[in-house]
């Protein structure tokens, strides 16, 4: 495999790790903690100067990039493959959920896979706890808005009956 | 549920504020906006959308106390409208229709909401001026008579009696039925109370509405003014009614726009302006004019005022609207500097078609008027050289001086079309010749309160039936010892 595609590679996987926004700008901020410190101790690996600022799953990916030597030894071309890395991390499409409860990790992995799939895009999610729909969710994306919440579908069948 | 939960759910677009200057914000989302439509937010505060950019809409927002960036916003899915309905006679309210006189009670009756950037009626629609508007005014309604559906700029320096000649001109239609609709842009509030009182003195209130925004209102507000007048206009016109519209004035307006466009960060061209002013004044005025509508002709008059700066008409908004327009009267600082009421130059005014809704006997009188007046002006400059005058030179001297005192007009004085004829006659008759300007002018006080006061049938039928001037001057001989008697 050449090295573009490994960074191709390197980065796809980094961004189906990033599932909600929470994620996506805890990842930029530690990208920006590894930018300041890769002109530090040129001499020292990367990983190893980093290690302490950043969380474990960044670690390993790192760890990853370098034993494939996806990441350049020359603090130039790494601080260039980072920024490469910020760019591509900022093209994601934000789906906004509100749902009725406080949903696991598992849960948010499945609905970002499935939105993915159905919208051919490359999605991060917001989420909104609002126990004021009661159930379902309200899904907002790309200024469309759809709210398939019981909340609505309890006032449509109260309007119903009323009226 | 509220106005933008209620068009969330309709139109299943959402929005933010993403970020805003001034009146105007930037709003992302809404992927099926359209322009001129009307959004809202979650506080309930709404705007209209200007433009649309590839990511963001520039929306005009008409309330912006408390918005704050990432405010949700849902699309309304309409043109913004008002409410309009017969409520509003006799009412002043600001162009979104909501009451601001003293009354403290909201516009009842019926009402419709309507568009308040509407298509102007199409050329099949529209018909010829052809019905003499009134004013009441010798000067204007003899040398730059308007008609019905006609738009004719009132142009002039500030304080040169421009609204004062308005209001003569609302009295006189209202008193024969007609719907008059004023909109002040960027009024005094003061000024706004001495024309409701005067209206109310004149006892034509209740056949008007005042549109007004003062200074202290919103950019948006003021520029929406003159478009909500005319859509009050459009709904008593679409309800059979001849409607005169006064747009007070459209300099102001113009500069509101030039505001909103530089905030926009829209090219200036001329004198600031954006290049589009000449295209939304034109579309405005556009829309008045004089249709059939269910076999029946009905009409918008609009005077629109235009202001100048020591008589200077070339001005880019003074000549676009002198372009847009089909006629101009000019008020003219040094002939009100000179004391002439109203000071309308007659030269400098004209009138493209009202003269065709003009009778013979008019156009006649109107051509005598306008070569003495002349003749008289000629003389006038020659006559300061301090050289002996013949004695024809003098006569004209003197009958122009008189044809001056005629045009002075008090502002409470509304005069007929009937009596003009009969004062004009009696004029071009020498029945003033031998008498002093000061007796002339207890005369025509006198002639003028007896014929409004008792009221003459038979002589305004006789002369409606008068066919040119000779038989207008056999009429006035008829009269002649009649009105010498009551004197």
């Amino acid at each position: 495999m050449k090295k573009t595609e490994k960074i191709k590679e390197a980065i796809k996987d980094l961004k189906e790790k990033i599932i909600t926004k929470e994620d996506l700008n805890l990842t930029l901020e530690q990208i920006n903690l590894i930018e300041d410190l890769l002109f530090k101790d040129v001499t020292t690996p990367l990983l190893k100067k980093c290690e302490q600022k950043i969380n474990e799953d960044l670690k390993i990916i790192i760890k990853i990039w370098e034993e494939e030597k996806i990441i350049a030894h020359s603090p130039d071309e790494q601080f260039s493959f980072f920024e490469t890395l910020k760019k591509e991390l900022n093209h994601f499409f934000l789906v906004k959920l509100e749902i009725a409860f406080e949903p696991s990790r598992d849960f948010l992995e499945r609905v970002k896979d499935w939105l993915k799939e159905n919208l051919n895009q490359e999605i991060i999610l917001e989420v909104k706890k609002n126990p004021q729909i009661v159930g379902g969710l309200i899904i907002e994306y790309q200024g469309k808005y759809l709210d398939l919440s019981l909340a609505k579908k309890i006032d449509e069948i109260i309007e119903q009956k009323i009226l | 549920m509220n106005d933008f939960e209620y068009f969330l759910r309709k139109t299943k677009e959402i929005g933010y504020i993403h970020s805003f200057f001034h009146s105007v914000a930037y709003v992302s989302g809404l992927p099926g906006l359209m322009i001129d439509e009307m959004i809202i937010t979650e506080t309930g505060k709404k705007g209209i959308v200007h433009s649309l950019k590839e990511d963001l809409a520039e929306v005009l927002m008409i309330d912006i106390e408390n918005l704050v960036i990432g405010e949700k916003v849902t699309r309304t899915g309409k043109i913004f409208e008002i409410p309009t309905g017969p409520g509003l006679l006799g009412r002043v309210v600001n162009p979104l229709s909501t009451p601001l006189d003293d009354l403290e009670e909201p516009i009842r009756g019926e009402k419709e909401l309507r568009e308040i950037k509407r298509e102007a009626p199409s050329f099949r629609e529209r018909i010829r001026v052809n019905k003499p508007l009134e004013t009441g005014v010798i000067v204007v309604d003899f040398l730059v008579p308007i008609g019905y559906g006609q738009k004719e700029l009132i142009i002039g320096d500030s304080k040169t009696g421009k609204t004062t000649f308005l209001l003569q001109v609302m009295v006189s239609q209202a008193k024969k039925g007609i719907i008059c609709v004023y909109t002040g842009i960027g009024k005094k509030d003061s000024d706004i109370k001495l024309i409701e009182e005067y209206l109310k003195k004149q006892g034509v209130f209740d056949k008007t509405v005042i549109v007004c925004t003062t200074p202290d209102d919103s950019t948006v507000l003021n520029f929406l003014a003159p478009f909500s007048g005319m859509n009050i206009a459009e709904y008593f016109r679409d309800q059979g009614n001849n409607v005169l519209l006064i747009l007070d004035d459209l300099t102001t307006h113009a500069k509101t726009y030039r505001e909103i466009s530089l905030l926009l960060k829209r090219p200036p061209g001329r004198e600031c302006y954006p290049g589009d002013i000449f295209y939304l004044h034109a579309s405005l005025l556009e829309r008045a004019g004089n249709i059939k509508k269910n076999n029946q002709e009905v009409s918008i008059t609009v005077l629109p005022v235009a202001e100048t700066l020591e008589n200077n008409i070339s001005g880019f908004i003074q000549t676009n609207l002198i372009a847009i327009t089909d006629g101009h009267i000019f008020f003219d600082i040094n002939e009100f500097r000179k004391g002439k009421r109203p000071a309308i130059n007659a030269f400098l005014s004209i009138s493209r078609v009202g003269n065709q809704t003009k009778s013979p006997v008019e156009k006649e009188l109107a051509g005598l008027i306008r070569k003495k007046m002349i003749e008289y002006q000629r003389v006038l400059e020659l006559s300061q050289f301090g050289t002996e005058l013949s004695k024809e030179t003098q006569e004209l001297i003197e009958f122009g001086k008189r044809l001056e005192l005629l045009f002075n007009q008090e502002v409470e004085k509304i005069i007929p079309c009937e009596l003009q004829l009969i004062l004009v006659g009696l004029l071009f008759s020498d029945f003033w010749t031998e008498k002093s300007l000061t007796k002339m002018k207890i005369e025509i006080d006198k002639i003028y309160e007896s014929y409004i006061h008792k009221g003459t049938p038979r002589l305004r039928e006789e002369i409606e039936e008068i066919k040119d001037f000779s038989h207008l001057k056999f009429l006035i001989k008829e009269i002649f010892l009649e009105i010498e008697k009551s004197l």
